[in-house]
Parts: structure tokens; C-alpha cells; sequence
């Protein structure tokens, strides 16, 4: 492992339209990533449904939610606590929300947070992530539909935007706008798009895709990965298939795949 | 000045004040000397050559990368200060272990106990609640190299990971107690330290727990006194607790009559 002074954490998001595949592709990210055992992965479940922990086949028990639901039950009810009494308090909650599957840690967000309330628990809980993050080498987050998304707090650390559609206009359309919004909302350093579930590389000539959305390239829709999701099976014990391929294909124009000591991030 | 017979001299101030930890310090030296009969405390006087690397950064060590993990949620834990004012009380620099240490502890999770006990100068009704602030925090402060602790001092537990490459690399609780050590011992009124790590059993821990209940109490009755400025003594929760303890009365009187001065 690099010395923590040269270390980078590279925080990748993916957005999309619903039901582009987000979910499985966020989960193909950490299978590709956490392949080396010498590289820590955090993967983060922004989707209220926890979709992303099923795929990893991670049970979750507690999230970022119920963390901060407890702290204002406990605050209501009279009990005090200073701010750093409540920061410490809030790590080892969050710590103990954290679910680990070797070199790969889980954190789930639950329901979003409610701006403008509560904002000194929220100010804090996106200051714990952020320096929960820097320990891993990756941060994988599977945002929840929508451009909404890219509001929340959780987004504003990113320094990779993994843009996602399926071949549909629709798809293209929605991603050209989250990146329209990205651009002004969060100083990322790349953004690509990944077309996913397509059946053959024609279908993405046939889309016209803009040139500023730095197309990276296809996933092609799989039997293995329906397999898995069908039996419910973990990505993370598929050994290889045309996914794993094309996804390092991608991850690797982004420049994040394989690993080196002059990964991107921050 | 004398303000309706409740202002303290300097010198009735530490007379008053010598111990507020008394009781539960005699508790847990009976808890040691118990175990002592048992033969399971190892103890090591005025350790100075146990450094260790610090490591502010990425120091987040994964189950796959522990060696050891010490009051996971699921086990037993316990940790909490106690102070005297009377610095001789204490073993300076010392560091006990009741149980295991580290390396003998490769591969297991269990139950934990982390102790510290601090000999300061001049403890009174007016500075306590600042120092008892400062002492507290820098129990958490320790970033040491593999070395990954949360802790949550409201409900007096500390969840720690030891990664695989500290334990084979020699880390030991002389390494953690040292730091420890020589963060406290750099607060200008704090004249001794010394550290306990217990590891025995689940049971040994929480036959300490009742001391960190005791403790616990008594800090909760000074946060609330001091924090909610509320002299109604008969709904409040801790009345027993002050009723036993001479030295939170005195603290009481102290900012009661602070308040006073204030208003006049």
C-alpha cells in the first residue's frame, strides 16, 4: 500500500435515469476494484431501497438514517452532549453501521436527510463520511435515481461522475442534464458514460451521444449477472464474465483502473 | 468576600475538594489486588521506552486486516478516568495489564477495559469541570499506527482494532499506555499518570463496570450542574449523588454563588 502522504481516495458516483442498472454496475465497480486485496473499497448505498447491498450480498441492520434519527430522539428527550461528545458519539455509531466483506466495507444512507433541519447532525454525519472515506483507496456510491441526487451531501466529496443510461434517448437525455447540473454543483475531476445492458455496440451508434459526455463505453446485458440477481447471490463471487471485461475497460479510460501510486483523487 | 456563608476560601476549596474519585479509586485498587491474588496482572513501573509511529491518516483497519479487536459492541467494554488530588496516590508512568497482552491476543476479539487514573495539583470547585473537559478528550486522542480505536464516552465504552501488521511488528499495550501516558502527562497540573488495560474475561469487565456506573454519575451531576445552571435540588435527578459527595456540593456552591455575583 502507498504511504498515506502520497495516498489518494478516488470517489466515484454513479447517476442515471431509474432502472438504467446503476445498482448492478455500482456493485460490478466494487467486484472490479476490491480484486486487488491491497486496495480498500467503500461502497456507499445512497439509494433509499439499499439496493447496492443486496447485490453485494450485505445484510444491513443499521443506516446513516437511523443514526442521526436516534442522536435527535436522544437530544429531544433532554439528554445533553457537547458538539465533540456528539462527534465522537456519531463515529462510533457510524463505525458500527459500517458492514465489511474482506478489503470491501458497506455503508448504507437510508432515507435522505431533510435540508435545512437538524442541519448541525447533518453537517456532521457528511464530515464523518468524508473522513471515513479518506482511509479507503475507493468510494463507489450508487446514488439513487434522479438528478436530485446531486444536491445531497454525500455527492459533494466526488471525483469521479459515472454517468449511466441504457439505449434509450430518454437515458441520454436525463444524464446530459445531471452532468449539466454536476457541472456547476460538484468540482469532480472526470465524467464519463457507460451505456449499460446493451446488446450489441451498434445500439450505441444509434444513439448520437454528445460529445461532452465522454463516453467510456457498453456493458452488455448478461445471463450471469441476471443469474445472481435472480438467486440473489452476491457480485462479489462471480469469478469473471463479459461485465467484469467491459467494466475494467471502462474504469480503465477513466484512468482508475488497474490501481497505481498516481491514482486520481483526492 | 463573604456572601451568606457559601463562598469558599482557596484553602477550604482543596481541603473540601481532595478527592471526588476517592471511593471508586479505593474500588477498582481492590479490583487490581483481587486479581493480583488471581495471577493474572502483569505490571510494568514507569515505562519510557515503548514508542510507537503515529498515524493521523487512513489509520481505519478493516476485520480482514485485525489481529485483534477489543470491545467490539457485541462484547463487554469499559472505559473511564478517574482523578486524585493528591499525585503520590498514583503509580507514575505505570502500566497494568489484568490479562493477555496484544500479542498473545492474536486472532481473538474480546472484552475490554481501559482505565486511566491521573494524580493533579489543585482540583477545586471552580477549575474541575473545565480540566475533567480537557482530560476527557485526550483519551481519544491517540492515533498510533494500526492502531484504530472509536470511543463514546456517554456511554463509557471504546471499541479498538489492532491491525495484523502492528501485532507482528511488537505493538503491546506498553506502546498504547506510553502514548497515553505522554498525552496527559503533558497538561502543566497533571503531576502522575497511569494506565489499566483489562482483557482477562467479559466478567472481569464488568466487574468494573459498576465502578464506571459509579464514575459515570458523578460526571453526569457535574455536566448538569454546570451545563443547565438549575439549583432546584429536589427534581433533579443526581440529588442522591450530591447528597453522598461533599466535593460536587462544593462545586455547586461555587457556581451558585457565581451566579449571584453575577446578577448582583
Amino acid at each position: 500500500m502507498p504511504e498515506s502522504a502520497n495516498h489518494k481516495t478516488s470517489v466515484i458516483a454513479l447517476c442515471g435515469k431509474g432502472g438504467v442498472g446503476k445498482t448492478s454496475l455500482s456493485a460490478t465497480i466494487v467486484k472490479i476494484l476490491s480484486s486487488d486485496p491491497d486496495v480498500k473499497v467503500l461502497a456507499i448505498d445512497a439509494d433509499p431501497s439499499v439496493g447496492l447491498a443486496t447485490a453485494l450480498g450485505i445484510e444491513v441492520t443499521k443506516t446513516v438514517d437511523d443514526i442521526r434519527n436516534e442522536l435527535i430522539q436522544r437530544v429531544a428527550s433532554g439528554a445533553s452532549a457537547d458538539k465533540k461528545q456528539m462527534l465522537s458519539m456519531l463515529d462510533y455509531e457510524m463505525f458500527s453501521a459500517l458492514k465489511e466483506k474482506q478489503n470491501v466495507a458497506f455503508l448504507a444512507i437510508g432515507r435522505p436527510e431533510k435540508e435545512g433541519c437538524y442541519c448541525q447532525v447533518n453537517s456532521i454525519l457528511k464530515d464523518l463520511i468524508g473522513s471515513m472515506a479518506v482511509n479507503f483507496d475507493f468510494v463507489v456510491i450508487d446514488g439513487e435515481a434522479g438528478i436530485e441526487q446531486i444536491n445531497r451531501r454525500v455527492m459533494e466529496r466526488v471525483t469521479h461522475l459515472i454517468l449511466v443510461s441504457d439505449a434509450s434517448r430518454k437515458g441520454i437525455n436525463v444524464v446530459q442534464t445531471i452532468k449539466e447540473i454536476s457541472d456547476s454543483a460538484i468540482a469532480y475531476e472526470k465524467a464519463g458514460l457507460i451505456l449499460n445492458r446493451l446488446r450489441s455496440a451498434e445500439e450505441a451508434e444509434t444513439l448520437a451521444i454528445p460529445p461532452e459526455l465522454n463516453y467510456l463505453g457498453w456493458i452488455p446485458e448478461d445471463n450471469t449477472l441476471r443469474t445472481f440477481d435472480i438467486e440473489g447471490r452476491s457480485i462479489l463471487e462471480i469469478d469473471d464474465s463479459p461485465v467484469i471485461t467491459a467494466g475494467r475497460n471502462c474504469l480503465a479510460k477513466m484512468g482508475l483502473w488497474p490501481k497505481t501510486d498516481q491514482q486520481p483523487g483526492v | 468576600m463573604v456572601s451568606e456563608g457559601i463562598v469558599i476560601s482557596r484553602q477550604d476549596k482543596t481541603e473540601t475538594f481532595m478527592g471526588l474519585f476517592d471511593k471508586q479509586v479505593t474500588a477498582f485498587r481492590r479490583f487490581l489486588d483481587d486479581k493480583r491474588r488471581q495471577g493474572i496482572v502483569s505490571e510494568f513501573p514507569e515505562v519510557n521506552d515503548a514508542s510507537w509511529p503515529s498515524d493521523r491518516n487512513r489509520n481505519l483497519v478493516l476485520s480482514h486486516d485485525t489481529a485483534v479487536e477489543l470491545g467490539n459492541p457485541r462484547d463487554a467494554s469499559t472505559s473511564f478516568l478517574m482523578w486524585v488530588n493528591e499525585p503520590e496516590k498514583v503509580n507514575n508512568r505505570q502500566i497494568t495489564i489484568v490479562g493477555p497482552d496484544l500479542p498473545e491476543l492474536s486472532g481473538r476479539q474480546v472484552s475490554f477495559g481501559k482505565i486511566v487514573i491521573v494524580g493533579a495539583a489543585d482540583f477545586d470547585a471552580d477549575n474541575s469541570y473545565d480540566r475533567y473537559r480537557e482530560l476527557e478528550l485526550l483519551r481519544y486522542d491517540i492515533h498510533l499506527k494500526g492502531y484504530m480505536m472509536r470511543g463514546v464516552s456517554q456511554q463509557q465504552r471504546e471499541w479498538s482494532r489492532v491491525s495484523v501488521d502492528a501485532v507482528s511488528g511488537g505493538f503491546s499495550f506498553k506502546h498504547l499506555g506510553q502514548a497515553l501516558i505522554a498525552e496527559f502527562s503533558q497538561i502543566s497540573y497533571v503531576r502522575s499518570v497511569e494506565t489499566v488495560f483489562i482483557t482477562a474475561s467479559r466478567e472481569a469487565v464488568l466487574e468494573t463496570k459498576a465502578i464506571a456506573d459509579d464514575v459515570f454519575r458523578l460526571i453526569s451531576a457535574m455536566n448538569k450542574m454546570t451545563e443547565e445552571l438549575s439549583f432546584d435540588c429536589d427534581s433533579c435527578d443526581y440529588n442522591d449523588v450530591c447528597g453522598d459527595v461533599a466535593e460536587l456540593r462544593s462545586m455547586r456552591k461555587s457556581i451558585k454563588n457565581k451566579e449571584r455575583e453575577t446578577h448582583a
